[in-house]
């Protein structure tokens, strides 16, 4: 018996270093980076822990060496932090009766609907977002469809805005959210409904007080797996914000391009996972036992 | 059926159409206009393969699809793996911290892509090595491991380990009871992690993005490059080629999880 747990021990504790190695390994990396500073020629100069990449993230020296916010980190940080906002609730608004209807068919449709649903998930994120360019230029699709309803139709002028970012994250995820609330919605008894209708609560109290806390961890779960990727998102903002509206996401990766500041970017993704910690940490308290992955996967 | 639940029988329908018209539009529209022969992308004039097969004339294309072939191949091997001993040593010990460790392997998922992408990067120039094929693969194992892990989990989750045991009382070996019982038992869940990663690892732009090097481009990294210059057919192209690669796994992957699970019913 013992000899058989010894061998579990090794079989855990290798994968365990390995991971640590090739996952926690680069997280250390950019926090030790993040207490760096810039070197004179890019990259990294090593020498001595310092805070300058965090007093950087709210103040930089303007062109006279004194300090002034930082708006370039701020409005991306808010702007990230709207958007994924609003991504996370458009995509509950949609999931929350498509998971319904879904968990109410027969074995066969359900079937069906879900691989419908996971197919799009799979295909390439570049692609789909590209595809979103070709909807959404001037004289594009979108432009195209509504001048041939409405001649002399100016055009939308949609892509390279904000709503255009906001389209292409509820595209990019919207199946991250249905699939974990499909899970709670499966396991729901609906004879619960029809009590709470005899008992004479109506429609929407039975659906706030009876079905809501119910589907509550799919929900977690969803807006977890929906809000992350958009926070830190980089193609969309790139492809159809047209990099004028800047996410964090694309703030990082400018500091390992252009900027060749790594320690701010580091920094600015120090920032990152804080922000997210924060979410988690109340989206923990509002469920009843936390959230946790498995709802979906 | 009452007039209102006649109502949200229709209204059902609606959403259900809505909801798949948004997500299957952009897919069909942009497979479309890849068989356009026009230049002007979105203008339809005539049915066209030409852009298909100008990408087989392609080499830097084509280097990159290697690139991305050997990357997916190789990282989807390691994360199996590593994921594999872990997920079965798990379910066979109880200790404490048990679930926190389950938690680790699931932990690349919470991590936004670029935060890991630039890690890697500064991790992999920490410790000497220069962007290209082994760090490509380095980052994509890291990010790999959970697709793995999770379906050898769930599978396991419906084990019956006593079949385990009954093949060691039967005084067969242990890497016989493995590879006689253990491992065809888990198969269909370490061929489906092993297929997600996969699919996770060809459509990965991001950490692909920083840890290639020159030479070593993966697809999602030229087309990157291409669509910054612009919208053009070769890039509806290659795109389309793109959708259509992973939802042909993803069906074939469906097809076959459906059968085994048919067989499990048997």
């Amino acid at each position: 018996m013992s000899n058989r747990s010894a061998h579990s021990y090794l079989a855990i504790g290798l994968p365990l270093l390995a991971l640590a190695f090739l996952f926690f390994g680069p997280l250390l990396a950019i926090l030790a980076a993040s207490f760096t500073e810039r070197a004179p020629n890019g990259g990294i100069d090593w020498s001595g822990p310092v805070f300058d990449a965090y007093t950087a993230l709210f103040y930089t020296p303007d062109l006279f060496g004194e300090l002034e916010p930082n708006r370039a980190f701020l409005s991306a940080f808010s702007r990230s932090l709207y958007l994924a906002t609003c991504t996370t609730l458009i995509c509950l608004v949609a999931a929350i009766p498509m998971a319904i209807y879904i968990s109410r068919r027969s074995e066969r449709t359900k079937t069906l609907l879900l691989l419908l649903i996971t197919i799009p998930f799979w295909a390439n994120l570049l692609a789909r977002n590209y595809a979103w360019i070709l909807i959404l230029r001037a004289n594009g699709l979108l432009d195209s469809a509504l001048q041939s309803i409405w001649p002399g139709f100016e055009g939308t002028g949609l892509l390279y805005s904000e709503t255009a970012i906001l389209i292409g994250l509820v595209y990019s995820f919207l199946p991250f959210m249905v699939l974990p609330i499909f899970a709670s919605a499966e396991r729901f008894d609906w004879d619960l409904v029809s009590a709470s209708r005899d008992l004479g609560a109506s429609v929407s109290r039975t659906y706030g007080k009876v079905v809501l806390p119910l589907l509550t961890p799919g929900i977690l779960a969803g807006s977890i797996l929906v809000f992350i990727p958009s926070m830190g998102n980089f193609i969309t903002p790139q492809l159809l914000g047209g990099g004028q509206d800047f996410m964090l996401g694309n703030l990082i990766a400018l500091q390992f391009g252009a900027s060749r500041n790594w320690a701010h970017g580091a920094a600015i993704a120090v920032g990152l996972m804080i922000g997210i910690s924060l979410v988690l940490l109340c989206l923990r308290r509002l469920g009843p036992k936390g959230p946790h992955l498995s709802g979906g996967a | 059926m009452s007039e209102t639940g006649k109502a949200r029988h229709l209204s059902g329908r609606v959403l259900v159409v809505l909801f798949f018209l948004f997500l299957y539009f952009p897919l069909f529209a942009l497979v479309g206009l890849s068989f356009n022969e026009n230049r002007s992308v979105t203008v339809w004039t005539g049915f066209s393969f030409d852009w298909y097969l100008r990408l087989l004339e392609n080499e830097d294309l084509l280097l990159a699809a290697r690139t991305s072939i050997t990357v997916a191949l190789a990282s989807a091997t390691l994360a199996t793996l590593i994921a594999l001993p872990a997920a079965v040593g798990l379910a066979r010990t109880s200790f404490r911290g048990r679930n926190s460790l389950d938690g680790a392997f699931r932990l690349p998922l919470l991590v936004p892509d670029i935060v890991f992408a630039i890690g890697a990067l500064l991790f992999v120039l920490s410790i000497g090595l220069k962007p290209g094929l082994a760090t490509l693969i380095i980052g994509h194992t890291a990010f790999c491991i959970p697709f793995c892990y999770l379906p050898i989990r769930a599978r396991i989750a419906g084990f019956d380990w006593s079949l385990v045991d009954a093949s060691s009382d039967l005084y067969s070996s242990r890497i016989r009871t493995l590879r006689r019982v253990t491992l065809p038992l888990l198969f269909p869940g370490i061929a489906a992690g092993f297929l997600l990663a996969f699919i996770v690892s060809l459509d990965d732009f991001i950490v692909s993005f920083f840890l290639s090097g020159p030479g070593s481009i993966t697809v999602p990294v030229y087309v990157f490059g291409l669509i910054r210059i612009g919208v053009t057919p070769e890039v509806n192209a290659i795109a389309s080629l793109l959708v259509m690669v992973s939802v042909t796994i993803t069906i074939l992957f469906f097809i076959a999880q459906s059968q085994s699970q048919r067989k499990v019913e048997k």
